[in-house]
């Protein structure tokens, strides 16, 4: 550094000197590694007080001017720089509650029937899918699990039906793993298939499952805003028991994220009205929308996943 | 040296040889068989080994015995079968002699029997030609502006089987003006029992000259699109709360030429097609634009049936199926839509086994053309109206289709449309414009060019659209869509006089129960 004044100095002082030494402004010019090194800890110095600095002067003005502080800058994310849906649901809107008050979900909204859900898997299931079917029955209440038999799916929509189910889930496996999810609604109603990634049981993460009580535990489905998004979220919540039983404090959340749906499922508890704290129990996995058909695995497509055509831009979500 | 070849080694050095020979031998040697023990315990009769008892021969097929002479065998006498052919040469077969009218049943018949069959077939004579009698009874109507009781009844009862109907459409009875007989006229209702009362009374009545495209929804709103102006409008013809499941709207179509009224066919009761065949129920009836008497019907195992108003009885074509598969398995058929081409005599249909047919009924009842595309259920098709064999075809999965049929490959698709979601519902090729309109199950619409395939236009329509309708004078232009299209200013449409809308009931399908309900 010494070395570097110096010249800096002299090519200053002394004008008649035709070759000026380049000053060191970039730290990857200096060879020496320890300079560089060195230099690099300066800069990162120098930056860090400016930083704090900044802050102290915003804080400052902000106290100053109280009320009239300008608003804090929210930094930009993905979901911020969301492109313009047309699908987004107001709330509020006459035809949307037409549509739903007479859409096959309507009866569960009235609480007409009791959800009856049945669980299978593909033919021939491994340790893991099994376990994840029983992590599923003690989740969702009124479950009933059941081997597949090499059974079609169209004559066990019918089967089913004549049994009083309401519902059908068939967890698909690959690889030994559970990675696919299959849901559909009994009489008549709508299909969907979702890509199940990143299961984790109860012992993956080190929770015991006699944690899990036999309460109905409430539904939470956050940030599903556009209309397929709702469609997908009644679908959803209409596995589970309308009637939650509060004091079980037992709450399974669908959580929808750039068109990622993830579910957990926690124990609340309440410190006071701003604190909770949480346990987690049971099951985490996500899922992915592929596609909804109108009837139950057969009919018209209500909306299908194209990557090709649909995944043309990282801003653009459908959920 | 001869010595040695005669002398015989001492422990034999020869291997055992598998030779037929010496395997005899070995098997003397090794297997005894106690043949009595074996008579006794193998299958022994009293044992019951599980074996299901079959009662049939073993073959259908009976032996031949040589022993019989031929034409016994046979059971046919080549001289008698000679005479009789001699005798019965010059009748036609039975087939085609007409049968004659069994005289011998009336007389045995009383007074009283004579009499009801005379009303039942009056009845069915009526019923058959109902069109003429509703025609008729609706001039009467006019004539005398009060409703005539029993007239008014009459159609009621035959008509309306919901309980809303019946008050809607007194309701609009008595407003006798506001119905136009030329709807009756030339819309595919002629056929159809007339339903044609409002199933909704409250309904709001906007001009419809200010919307070039109409949509129906499968929660029963119909809603108008004006694409013409600056801001694109849409608009609900119905108030909402008056609807509900029950009124999905299936087809809609125009109701007179000059495109001033919408006939909206809705899901709900009976409808009457005169002939449905043995097919499970109806999907599709059509209108041939070029004569107004004449209409196609297809449906589920209801191949394509070509019918005229004038002789209701029996259709003037039915198609027939392709050949079995390669599996010798009966091709199925259910047919989704069906489109009269540009050239005014084919036909082709879209299916839900995947099959685009093009029918050329003055020619044969094969399908000319009949091939498979895609791997989802074909939901509609539509012709092209400027070209002589070109049609746009949509799938459940959300592809839409250009094919010529006439063209050297017609199973390849001419030009493919992109952007679907969700099923595509209805398609309507403009006649004058190069535009494809499409609505599908994704609750959009959406216009494309026919040619370069972009999408010219797109627009959120909240609820499930189902059928769609567009008007003819739909002028060229660049729909708003971003800020590359330019915004041009569109000559205004003039106001058309006395635009009503007219909502009707009957809708297409006919379930086989329903269809054993209704009186001969």
């Amino acid at each position: 550094m010494e070395m570097d004044t110096c010249t800096a100095e002299e090519s200053q002082q002394d004008d008649r000197q035709d070759t000026i030494m380049p000053a060191h402004t970039n730290i990857k010019d200096i060879k020496n590694k320890s300079r560089r090194a060195k230099a690099f800890v300066e800069m990162k110095r120098e930056k860090r007080k400016k930083k704090l600095q900044e802050a102290k002067e915003k804080k400052k003005l902000a106290a100053k001017l109280g009320k009239n502080a300008p608003a804090k800058k929210q930094p930009h994310t993905i979901e911020s720089l969301r492109e313009k849906d047309d699908t987004m649901v107001e709330e509020e809107d006459e035809e949307l509650e037409h549509e739903e008050a007479n859409d096959e979900y309507a009866s569960y909204f009235t609480k007409s029937y009791v959800p009856k859900i049945l669980i299978t898997c593909s033919d021939n299931p491994h340790t893991k899918t099994i376990a994840f079917i029983r992590e599923l029955c003690r989740i969702i209440p009124g479950a009933v699990p059941k081997w597949r038999s090499r059974s079609s799916i169209k004559k066990m929509v019918k089967k089913a039906t004549d049994k009083g189910f309401t519902d059908i889930l068939v967890v698909n496996e690959d690889r030994r793993i559970p990675n696919g999810l299959l849901v559909i609604h009994l009489p008549e109603g709508p299909s969907a298939l979702f890509r199940l990634s990143n299961p984790k049981l109860c012992k993956d993460i080190h929770r015991d499952y006699n944690e899990i009580t036999g309460h109905r535990p409430e539904v939470i489905l956050n940030n599903f805003r556009t209309r397929l998004g709702r469609v997908v979220a009644r679908m959803l919540g209409a596995l589970f028991h309308y009637d939650p039983e509060f004091k079980g404090r037992r709450v399974c959340t669908f959580h929808n994220q750039r068109d990622y749906i993830f579910f957990r499922h926690h124990r609340y508890e309440f410190k006071n009205t701003e604190k909770v704290k949480l346990r987690e129990l049971g099951p985490r996995f996500t899922l992915r929308l592929q596609w909804i058909q109108q009837g139950a695995f057969d009919g018209d497509y209500e909306w299908a996943l194209k990557r090709h055509e649909m995944e043309t831009s990282r801003r653009r979500f459908f959920l | 040296m001869a010595d040695n070849l005669s002398k015989q080694p001492r422990k034999g050095i020869l291997k055992n040889s598998s030779s037929f020979e010496g395997n005899e031998r070995q098997r003397e040697k090794g297997t005894k068989w106690d043949e009595m023990n074996i008579l006794a315990t193998l299958h022994p009769k009293d044992k019951d080994y599980g074996h299901m008892k079959i009662d049939e021969p073993k073959t259908p097929y009976t032996k031949y015995n040589e022993g019989h002479s031929d034409d016994e065998q046979d059971g046919l006498d080549a001289d008698l079968l000679a005479k009789k052919i001699q005798l019965g040469g010059n009748e036609l077969p039975k087939a085609l002699v007409e049968p004659e009218v069994e005289e011998e049943l009336s007389e045995e018949e009383s007074a009283e029997e004579k009499e009801k069959r005379k009303i039942f077939e009056m009845k069915r004579k009526q019923h058959y030609n109902e069109y003429y009698a509703v025609k008729l009874a609706r001039k009467l109507m006019e004539d005398d502006s009060e409703e005539d009781d029993d007239e008014a009844e009459e159609d009621e009862s035959k008509e309306s089987a919901g309980k809303d109907a019946d008050s809607a459409a007194q309701s609009l009875l008595q407003d006798g003006s506001r119905h136009q007989n030329k709807h009756v006229g030339r819309s595919l209702l002629a056929l159809l029992r007339p339903l044609l009362w409002a199933c909704c009374t409250n309904m709001e009545e906007p001009v419809v000259s200010d919307f070039n495209v109409y949509v129906g929804t499968e929660t029963g709103i119909l809603k108008g699109i004006n694409l013409n102006q600056k801001a694109v409008i849409h608009k609900n013809f119905h108030k909402i709360q008056a609807l509900d499941r029950e009124q999905e709207i299936t087809s809609v179509a125009w109701g007179n030429e000059e495109e001033n009224e919408v006939t909206l066919w809705q899901s709900g009761n009976n409808v009457e097609i005169n002939a449905l065949g043995k097919g499970e129920f109806l999907t599709r009836m059509r209108q041939d634009p070029t004569s107004p008497s004449m209409i196609a019907t297809g449906g589920k195992e209801s191949d394509l049936h070509l019918w005229d108003f004038s002789k209701p009885e029996e259709a003037i074509f039915t198609a027939k199926n392709v050949k079995p598969d390669m599996l010798e398995l009966r091709v199925p058929v259910w047919i989704t839509d069906i489109s009269y081409l540009g050239d005014h005599h084919s036909i082709a249909i879209s299916s839900r086994h995947k099959h685009i047919r093009l029918y050329d009924p003055k020619r044969q009842r094969r399908p000319t053309i009949s091939f498979e595309w895609e791997d989802s259920p074909l939901t509609c098709i539509s012709a092209v109206p400027s070209s002589n064999g070109q049609v746009v075809v949509g799938t459940a999965h959300g592809r839409l289709g250009l094919f010529d049929l006439r063209g050297r490959k017609p199973e390849e698709p001419v030009h493919v449309y992109k952007g679907f979601a969700g099923a595509v519902r209805d398609v309507v090729v403009h006649p004058k414009q190069p535009l494809v309109f499409s609505v599908s199950l994704d609750r959009f619409l959406r216009v494309h060019n026919l040619a370069s395939r972009k999408l010219v236009f797109k627009e959120y329509l909240k609820s499930r659209l189902n059928c769609l309708l567009v008007r003819e004078n739909l002028e060229e232009m660049d729909f708003i869509k971003g800020a590359n299209t330019a915004k041009r200013k569109m000559p205004n449409q003039e106001a058309k006089p006395e635009a009503k809308i007219k909502v009707s009931k009957p809708n297409n399908k006919v379930t086989d129960a329903e269809w054993d309900s209704l009186t001969i």
